[in-house]
């Protein structure tokens, strides 16, 4: 009856309608700006004649093609990687858990040049693997190379998606399934991974976009030869200066990451159909597993923890282990600004001092510009759906970060600071993720506790202040650490718009490993890990406290 | 005082219209199924749903362009509400933080009114170690914190044990009527209706459709709904009964004998063994045969399903009839109540 009417809805569609023509404002013009590009150097029929030649190209269709299978195998080998471990991460608490989940945030702490580094320690023809073996393998310059870094830095985001699918899956499908006689292969073909399907298409495809748009990675270990659309359009803008091309290949890689991202989002709009009322699901201890049960799961954690996350340990090792030997040196170098006859500061254009600073401020300042705005929007779009703002809202996945950045600089290097522009790049970036993490927050906020202040009096700030940030605080630190992290970690929109001017650590470290400086590199990577951990150690436990006080 | 002057609210696929008043001293309860707008009157009181037409005033203010925060009304909702991040005394005090009342007398209005709802000892808690009728305590000081102009309470008891509700309703009324503040409690009990309202207004399908005093309603309802849905009752065509002595000499008013329905509540119908056809038509100047279908056992009394050459009867009798026994029913016509009939909306 009318207490089920959705009133609300059509008084807040105006919103929707704000946010969603806001966020196109912020996003078309720089895309266009570099589709674009050219034009008027060049006038229309020069433009065309260049992008027509482009497309022309035997190499734009290889390396869309390479493009399309690079991430395609790596979202595969992450989704089939990831589906026993998000079983157990959903259904078992196991010895280390804690950890397991706390490392399944690293793809979006670490920025990709630490990832590089780790997989060159692990993988690398002087690798931890190769020492271990006691072989010469040569396989990180090449699609398997990319495959592993990809591989690496993103089975998290599948361990992360399908764990919270599978605890979608109501416990007593599986029960009523056993009672109608069906046996564990028969469940998992018939009932589960139908179940599952949304989740894993929604894992796959995340995974897919992130590394159809890869940079760094690709770049590195793929160099000219293995170059996708993300680092041909890097080579046109900057190394051949052709706008004209880099915006048609632009064009490209943004009409395949554009379909995918709706579709995802309509995969996402058809999960949300199924009900949660009444909806159980337990989580079983670790004793009173089966035997078989504990062995298969630790021998699958050991297995995840030697090839993914030890190449992260190997970065810390190969720190202190220069040249074989036990060493600060590198540290030492840091410090002092001197290693041999080279001047590290000048190679990094800032002390470690102003890195940090830099580092921290900008990632402060995003964070916090990100999620207020996505609180805003969220708020104003509360318990409503509205499918067009939530593909709009995560049109940024779908745009690459280097074409998005230079678009941002091509419009806005004359008339704004560097660091502005970097502040909206990255926080319309990383908009999709905390949007999507704040609105599932504020979603939960009874409309009842808005309704009971206002009888109480209490004006929309005051409900604001005392009702809403103290409820949803843990949800928003999420998100503000979710923000916090992506900025801190990027490096295209700080490399791009800052033009050297702006150093943060992926950007020093990028410049260590162009002078030719691993080892101090190394060190940059340990340092950068060192602050993150603490940083998100005094949120965490900020937050915690506050949750301890009834906050 | 509350008063709704052809209040309308219309949606899709329901509309409401409304009018009544409260008085100062005044306990209403609105009485009603699930969708009969019940909790959607509270809000429109409260400034939660606009009116589409009507006006509605509180202490003689017309309400049309007060915000729900401007309103001063206190508002308890079915699952109290209380915020989770608060403890008691801060739930309470959330209004007067509102109001930027100075600390000490916060303080001193807070203790003031834990006393009055029995929690004076109860301020540190955290509101989650709260039972469900400790919550709705607080929850009520806090609605009342600021001295509203009106008190709402949607559904107050139906999260509370039995055992508890009859406590709390006394709790209830004592403290409204210390505080003689108007108040109105959404309900689909009709046990809670009759022993908590002065007045009661039973709403069907978004309109009144009877109202009065707890005893008018159950005695002397207007309709057939009502009657049915304030227990159960005994509807009989008039025509039924002219063959059993209705209409005649002492056996009912005028007014009865013209109405079309009769309703008479099962403890008002006489029940005699078959033998005792005389004491009987002593005690009810409508009398006729019945057997005995069905019994069940309340303890106090036993309710009798009945077969009569008028159809099917409920009775409740403290004696002891066993099942297929044959009776006599009869009706004191003082008992015989004219209703109007069911006319689904």
């Amino acid at each position: 009856m009318a207490g089920g009417l959705g009133r609300g809805d059509a008084l807040k569609r105006p919103a929707a309608w704000i946010i969603v023509c806001g966020f196109l404002l912020l996003l078309i013009p720089p895309v266009i700006a570099v589709l674009g590009a050219g034009v008027i150097d060049l006038g229309p029929t020069a433009w065309l004649e260049r992008v027509r030649a482009v497309l022309q190209r035997p190499g734009t269709w290889r390396s869309l093609r390479f493009s399309v299978l690079q991430a395609a195998v790596s979202a595969l080998v992450c989704v089939v990687l990831a589906l026993p471990g998000a079983y157990y991460l959903s259904h078992y608490s196991f010895p280390g858990k804690r950890v397991v989940q706390s490392l399944s945030l690293l793809p979006f702490v670490l920025p990709s040049l630490i990832v590089i580094l780790a997989v060159l320690s692990f993988y690398g023809r002087n690798g931890v693997l190769n020492q271990l073996l006691g072989t010469d393998l040569v396989i990180v310059y090449s699609p398997v190379g990319i495959v592993i870094a990809h591989v690496l830095f993103n089975i998290s985001v599948g361990l992360r998606i399908i764990a919270a699918g599978w605890m979608e899956v109501d416990e007593r499908y599986r029960e009523v399934s056993a009672g109608l006689g069906e046996g564990p292969l028969g469940r998992l073909w018939r009932l589960h991974l139908p179940l599952l399907l949304p989740a894993i298409l929604g894992a796959g495809g995340i995974i897919f976009l992130y590394c159809f748009v890869s940079f760094g990675i690709v770049l590195i270990f793929g160099g000219v030869r293995w170059a996708t659309l993300e680092v041909r359009i890097y080579q046109e803008m900057f190394v051949n200066l052709n706008l004209a091309a880099a915006g048609a290949l632009a064009a490209l890689q943004l009409g395949v990451c554009a379909a995918l991202v709706f579709v995802l989002q309509w995969t996402s709009a058809r999960r949300r159909t199924g009900s949660r009322r009444g909806r159980r699901f337990r989580v079983r201890q670790w004793n009173v597993l089966k035997p078989i049960t504990r062995v298969i799961c630790t021998i699958y954690w050991a297995a995840v923890a030697l090839f993914f996350f030890s190449p992260l340990a190997a970065i810390v090792i190969r720190a202190f282990r220069p040249a074989d030997r036990w060493s600060t040196a590198a540290f030492t170098a840091l410090l002092t600004g001197r290693v041999g006859d080279r001047d590290i500061h000048e190679i990094i254009r800032a002390d470690l001092g102003e890195l940090i600073r830099t580092s921290l401020g900008i990632a402060l300042v995003t964070a916090a510009l990100t999620t207020a705005v996505a609180f805003a929007a969220a708020r104003a779009v509360r318990g409503q759906r509205v499918p067009l703002l939530d593909a709009v809202t995560s049109l940024p996945l779908a745009v690459s970060s280097v074409t998005f950045s230079l678009g941002i600089w091509l419009l806005g290097s004359r008339i704004a600071p560097g660091i502005f522009l970097i502040w909206i790049t990255q926080s319309l970036m990383a908009f999709p993720l905390v949007f999507r993490s704040v609105r599932n927050v504020t979603d939960t906020f009874p409309l009842r506790y808005t309704e009971t202040a206002q009888s109480l009096g209490a004006p929309l700030w005051f409900r604001i202040r005392t009702l809403e940030i103290p409820i949803l605080w843990r949800g928003l630190v999420n998100a503000f650490t979710f923000a916090f992290a992506l900025s801190l970690s990027d490096f295209t929109a700080v490399f791009t718009i800052g033009r050297g001017e702006i150093v943060t650590f992926p950007v020093a470290m990028y410049r260590l490993i162009g002078f030719q400086s691993f080892d101090v590199a190394l060190a940059l990577g340990v340092w950068y890990i060192a602050i993150v951990a603490l940083v998100f150690a005094i949120i965490d436990t900020t937050s915690y406290a506050r949750e301890g006080q009834g906050l | 005082m509350i008063e709704l002057d052809d209040v309308r609210r219309v949606y899709d696929d329901f509309s409401l219209t409304l009018c009544f008043s409260v008085a100062d001293d005044e306990i209403l309860a609105l009485l009603g199924s699930s969708g009969s707008g019940k909790t959607t009157t509270l809000r429109i009181i409260a400034g939660f749903e606009r009116l589409d037409s009507g006006r509605l005033l509180i202490n003689g203010v017309d309400m049309a362009d007060v915000s729900p925060q401007q309103r001063e009304i206190g508002y308890v909702f079915q699952d109290y509400t209380l915020f989770p991040h608060l403890n008691v005394e801060q739930n309470v005090a959330y209004g007067l933080r509102v109001a930027a009342v100075a600390p000490l007398e916060r303080r001193r209005r807070v203790a003031e009114l834990l006393e009055m709802v029995d929690l004076a000892q109860f301020g540190k808690r955290a509101v989650h170690t709260l039972s469900g009728g400790e919550q709705q305590r607080v929850a009520v000081a806090r609605a009342l914190a600021r001295k509203p102009r009106a008190l709402l309470l949607d559904e107050p008891f139906s999260a509370i044990d039995s055992d508890l509700r009859e406590d709390l309703r006394r709790h209830l009324m004592r403290v409204q009527r210390a505080l003689r503040v108007p108040t109105i409690f959404v309900t689909h009990s009709r046990t809670e209706a009759l022993s908590v309202g002065d007045r009661i207004i039973v709403l069907r399908a978004g309109a009144i459709d009877d109202q009065g005093t707890p005893q008018q309603l159950y005695q002397r309802p207007r309709t057939a709904y009502t009657a049915r849905f304030l227990g159960r009752a005994n509807i009989i065509r008039t025509a039924q009964l002219s063959a059993y002595g209705f209409g005649t000499a002492g056996g009912g008013d005028q007014t009865s004998a013209d109405a079309e329905l009769l309703m008479i509540r099962p403890e008002h119908v006489v029940l005699r063994p078959a033998e005792q056809t005389a004491e009987t038509a002593e005690a009810a100047a409508v009398t006729f045969p019945a057997r005995v279908v069905r019994s069940t056992y309340h303890g106090l009394y036993r309710e009798y399903e009945l077969e009569t050459a008028i159809g099917p009867l409920y009775a409740v009798s403290n004696r002891e009839f066993s099942d297929g026994s044959s009776l006599v029913a009869g009706f004191p016509p003082s008992h015989l109540t004219p209703v109007a009939p069911d006319a689904l909306r």
